[in-house]
């Protein structure tokens, strides 16, 4: 135990040196930033970033290799989060909850919450793992083909469970899932499986490009589809179903609810660290591809969490609450949109912002002098990436007296 | 249009970008009819592993299937797996039984 104290001590000691910090600040958010790009794997990323690396000490350029590394890993989940495309295959569950949050407008808060429960599940696995890697790996060394093949077949059923719609349909998806993944050569003869003898397909389908495809385009094609009003983000923020109601105890049951939703998106950073820890095994049992068996844990909980988030979605549409909170807002004396700039203006923003970089939402400019105006119709997008310039307030208001319009939005349905 | 820059940079083909284009109508096929495409990339995932791991358990055994069965933590994991299916299904059995009960 006091050995381990001991090496943990040099290890922070090393890490905070301020030299080592600023190393792996600058490398990390440069990472992140390239993560940005979706479909660009975290391995890709690092030679974009590492050509710095090489003018500095040998520990900094192993920190900040971590650090790159860590920015690259986390930051698929921007991407995520916002417009719905998983960058790689660890973002895709970010995929399910964080969209979500994102368009009921708390992107901001879903960023976070990505940010800081991967910290936190980082922290602790680590501790766990330092601490009772040793004993543990008897327990890895239990599973055998066997036992990680019974371990995804669990997974895939974990998937049927708790997938929304009929388990007929979910089966039939992971069937077909099953069978695409069969595509390419055999793993011990070579011979092609359903490649039609097309070269490019024997080495299978890659999965960016399915999970590109199935997720992202789909969005981009539904998104076409939709009509200019069902498109734009919900401006309404997500305080429980009766947050906003009228009453003397209003502000009371709103800082209730704040607090509930501070404490609920907890549980997928508790959830974490388990899947961290033995993940952490799997590695220690260099068993690399493997660490790919505990994603299926991970998965279908963190969907399970997803419908969560749908429901409270549809509660929110179905609520008379929430009517008479447009009616509230109508005359502009609402005091939880003046309260609570921050809440509002963020997440909308950054989500446009990030759409219209990323070109799969056409920026309308044409929007801007409505929500200058105080227009009912401007309440349709408040933080246009153009008209950033314009006064957070301004436009917020314009969104709250246009309640309605985005109560209307709000009955979309999230897809998936 | 990233998307397609960010395919295209992963492996220099073409071929990648026109196959996220087809499962992209796919995709949107899935989401017109209800399905959801999240067990599918699951299983995409899983697949390989899951096909390497069997066929891995197979040789050890010798081709006899009951080895998944007859190890502990195996036979525990396939059976929590086959009870969440049931609890899964109990609903529409369920379902299906009411709607035999109104006719």
């Amino acid at each position: 135990m006091s050995e381990l104290l001991a090496n943990l001590a040099l290890g922070f000691s090393v890490a905070a040196h301020p030299y080592n910090i600023g190393f792996v600040c600058s490398a990390h958010s440069s990472a992140r930033w390239s993560a940005c790009f979706p479909a660009s794997a975290p391995l890709r990323r690092l030679p974009c970033c590492c050509r710095s690396r090489l003018a500095c000490r040998r520990s900094a350029r192993l920190i900040m290799l971590a650090g790159i590394y860590y920015g690259a890993q986390y930051g698929g989940s921007t991407t995520s989060i916002l417009v719905n495309i998983p960058g790689e295959a660890t973002s895709v569950v970010t995929c399910l909850d964080g969209h979500q949050m994102a368009r009921q407008g708390r992107a901001g808060a879903a960023l976070s919450i990505a940010a800081i429960g991967s910290f936190f599940a980082g922290c602790v696995s680590t501790v766990l793992v330092a601490a009772l890697g040793a004993p543990l790996t008897g327990l890895a060394l239990l599973f055998g083909p066997a036992e990680y093949f019974s371990l995804m077949v669990l997974g895939l059923i974990f998937a049927v469970v708790l997938a929304k719609g009929s388990v007929l349909k979910a089966i039939a998806m992971i069937l077909t899932g099953l069978l695409l993944s069969m595509v390419g050569s055999d793993l011990e003869t070579g011979a092609g499986r359903m490649t039609f003898d097309i070269a490019e397909l024997s080495d299978g389908i890659g999965f960016t490009n399915v999970a590109m495809g199935l997720f992202g385009f789909a969005e981009i094609i539904r998104n076409l589809e939709m009509s200019q009003e069902s498109r734009d983000i919900v401006q309404s923020q997500d305080h429980g179903p009766d947050a906003d109601a009228p009453g003397p105890d209003r502000f009371l049951r709103r800082d209730r609810a704040r607090h509930h939703s501070r404490l609920d998106p907890g549980h997928p950073a508790r959830r974490r660290r388990g899947g961290g820890l033995v993940r952490g095994l799997y590695l220690r049992k260099a068993h690399l591809e493997e660490s790919g068996a505990l994603r299926p844990r991970r998965h279908p909980r963190r969907g399970g969490a997803g419908k969560r988030q749908q429901c409270r979605g549809a509660d929110l549409v179905h609520s008379a609450a929430h009517a008479r909170h447009s009616a509230e807002c109508g005359d502009g004396t609402d005091g939880r949109r003046h309260d609570h700039p921050r809440h509002r203006a963020g997440p909308a923003g950054d989500d446009q912002a990030a759409r219209a970089v990323l070109g799969h939402d056409r920026v309308d400019v044409a929007r801007q002098p409505d929500a200058g105006h105080h227009q009912p119709a401007a309440g349709r997008r408040v933080g246009d990436p153009a008209a950033g310039a314009v006064p957070a307030a301004l436009s917020r208001r314009s969104s709250c007296s246009a309640a309605s319009a985005s109560i209307r939005s709000t009955t979309r349905r999230p897809t998936w | 249009m990233f998307c397609c820059i960010g395919i295209y940079s992963i492996n220099n083909s073409p071929t990648d970008v026109v196959i996220a284009a087809i499962f992209g109508l796919f995709g949107y096929w899935l989401v017109k009819h209800d399905f959801e495409p999240a067990p599918l990339v699951l299983a995409f995932v899983l697949g390989p592993l899951m096909e390497e791991n069997l066929r891995r358990a197979m040789l050890i055994a010798r081709g006899d299937a009951t080895v998944f069965a007859t190890r502990p933590i195996s036979a525990g994991l396939l059976a929590v797996a086959l009870f969440l299916l049931v609890l899964a299904m109990l609903p529409m059995i369920r379902k299906r039984r009411d709607e035999v009960f109104v006719e």
